[in-house]
């Protein structure tokens, strides 16, 4: 089946202080239907500029872009039909109630003014607002706030929906709240493309995840398979208080095939080392004919945050706190 | 979709909106009893003295007045814009399959409506001072007014949507509506000026429209100011209304 979405080395730059920035720097990426895709970043990565590009807000500089059949480019009506796009500060009226928001915005896509008034008591039912249709959305949480604005780019039935960051800001219940609404758009058919700067948000909603990075596509695949790409766990052992005894652990431990590398911060011991689970009860039963007392122990198995560091050679975080120097 | 329903849908959000928040309808209905309050009470006593018109002193400040109304009507109106850049309503907008020059001129014609209802109301107003009304000049006198307003929320809009931010807006709004006020004679005819300032007004699109006012609220329309009013207007309604369209098309809000 064609691809809902496929990219070929699109690209934008913009002007700043007289200087180009290359927000997105020729990227190719291509979505299949009825799957959720992820888009993980650190902030400036070139998410939005790139969901800005795909919703025909943005021209792009170059490259180009086909989207549920039709060439973003030459054919944008078309594509502006057949998409949905929530922006990061979802673009509700706040002065205006969620009744008046949904009714308006299903004109605005071509529904007549009984088919609109219907549509509209649909999306409150299905995203749950129908305590607050009435009011103003000012009065709205952030939670009941974030689901109007999904709702507002659903109205039309889209069949691929972008959300830029739908769940930052949010407290922990609101978000899971929200993983569920998307997953129940996929159940209903719809493609889903997301952004996020969350490592743990990417892993768990998506089905297939691309990780941005000053504007490159670094790795792109399911999170699983991108997480066995990093082939060692990292077990943290945490030692009685003894310098010697440490010193001596970290040398046997580093002598052994399956440990390829010991880092040592105080009482504290960092192995790096494949195939953890199965090698914990060895290293335990090892420490113990050694008589070197151990007070924690933790595996940790890879996460996107290490597949982002190994593609990139530094950390999510970190590249946050570059940006924001 | 079709154009004139977009429109229609856009104009009727701003409408509601506007209907529903006290502090604009207080403006929009209290500005003009301020002129009335602070201003017709001084004219009572003004002699007629050289280079002022002997018929009805109102009848001479009313145009300038009515200018002044249709041009500040629009020319803070982009403050507005910024705001819903922000929030990302105007993005919502761009993404749905409806017109972008309707985005544009649905708060437009929004401002547009404001600014008759105030010219209105200080007209009714105004009568039992003296006014004497001249309802064809009058109401030509408006369609010219309708074009200030179209031509300094469009120029507004595009600024803002241009700028996105206030601070960027306002000293470019503060720094022409002044100028532009003053040189169109708005209080006293631009005759009583001596020739240079009336060369530098010739290149003021509102004394043009002051003007013809001037010759209109009498009735007389077979006065040179007021074709040249339109003359100097419908161009430059097309060329500010195409920029903001073209804008529009383009930004990136
Ligand atoms: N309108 C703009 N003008 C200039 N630079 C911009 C603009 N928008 C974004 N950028 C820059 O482009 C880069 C990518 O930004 P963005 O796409 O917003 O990243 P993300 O959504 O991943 O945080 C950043 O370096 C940002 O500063
Ligand atoms: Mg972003």
């Amino acid at each position: 089946m064609e691809p809902i979405l496929e990219v070929k080395k699109l690209r934008k730059s913009y002007l700043s202080k007289g200087k180009p920035v290359e927000a997105v720097k020729g990227i190719d990426l291509e979505i299949r239907r009825g799957e959720i895709f992820g888009f993980l970043g650190p902030n400036g990565a070139g998410k939005t500029t790139t969901l800005r590009m795909l919703s025909s807000l943005l021209v792009p500089d170059g490259g180009e872009a086909r989207i549920a059949g039709y060439d973003l480019l030459r054919q944008p009506e078309k594509v502006r039909t057949r998409i949905g796009y929530v922006s990061q500060t979802g673009g509700s009226d706040r002065m205006a109630t969620a009744r008046e928001n949904l009714y308006l915005q299903a004109r605005l896509y071509g529904m007549a003014g009984k088919s609109a008034r219907e549509r509209t008591a649909a999306m409150i039912m299905a995203f749950d607002l129908d305590e607050i249709a009435d009011r103003k959305v000012v009065t709205y949480s952030g939670g009941q706030h974030r689901r109007l604005d999904v709702a507002l780019g659903m109205v039309h039935k889209p069949e691929l929906l972008f959300l830029d960051e739908p769940t930052t800001g949010l407290d922990p219940q609101n978000r899971s709240r929200l993983w569920k609404e998307v997953w129940r758009l996929r159940d209903e058919g719809v493609t889903v493309f997301l952004t996020t700067h969350y490592m743990d948000e990417a892993d768990m909603l998506s089905d297939r995840v691309a990780i941005m990075d000053r504007g490159e596509i670094v790795a792109e695949g399911t999170p699983s398979g991108l997480k066995k790409r990093i082939e060692e766990d990292t077990i943290i052992l945490g030692l009685e208080k003894n310098g010697a005894v440490t010193e001596q652990a970290k040398q046997f431990l580093t002598g052994l095939p399956f440990v390829r590398e010991a880092v040592q911060n105080r009482d504290k011991l960092l192995l790096m080392v494949r195939d953890g689970e199965t090698r914990l009860p060895q290293i335990l039963r090892l420490l113990d004919q050694h008589q070197i007392g151990l007070k924690t122990i933790t595996l940790s198995q890879p996460t996107l945050d290490d597949v982002f560091m190994k593609e990139t050679g530094h950390a999510l975080h970190d590249a946050e706190k570059d940006l924001n120097r | 979709m079709n154009f004139l329903t977009a429109l229609k849908l856009y104009y009727g959000r701003k409408i509601t909106e506007s209907l529903r928040n006290p502090a604009f309808m207080i403006m929009t209905a209290g500005l003009p009893v301020l002129y009335l309050v602070f201003f017709a009470p001084l004219l009572k006593n003004l002699p007629a003295g050289p280079g002022l018109p002997t018929g009805g002193v109102l009848n001479m400040f009313m145009p300038g007045l009515l200018c002044i109304i249709a041009f500040f009507g629009g020319l803070y109106v982009g403050f507005g814009l910024v705001d819903e850049i922000r929030s990302g309503i105007i993005e919502r907008f761009r993404v749905t399959p409806t017109s972008r020059l309707a985005i544009l001129l649905g708060p437009v014609l929004r401002d547009v409506t404001a600014m008759l209802v105030q010219a209105l109301i200080i007209t009714l107003l105004m009568i039992p001072f003296g006014f004497k009304v001249h309802w064809g000049g009058l109401l030509t006198l408006l369609v010219l007014m309708a074009m200030i307003t179209w031509i300094s929320a469009s120029f507004s809009y595009t600024l803002a949507l241009k700028l996105k931010s206030e601070d960027a807006i306002a000293p470019i709004v503060q720094g022409i509506s002044w100028p532009l006020l003053l040189l169109a004679g708005f209080l006293l005819p631009m005759s009583l000026a001596p020739g240079w300032l009336q060369v530098a007004a010739h290149f003021d699109p509102l004394y043009y429209a002051v003007e013809a006012g001037r010759a209109l609220i009498d009735g007389d329309f077979k006065q040179p100011a007021v074709w040249k009013a339109f003359a100097v207007l419908i161009p430059l309604m097309a060329i500010v209304s195409l920029w903001a369209a073209r804008s529009y098309r383009k930004a990136v809000a």
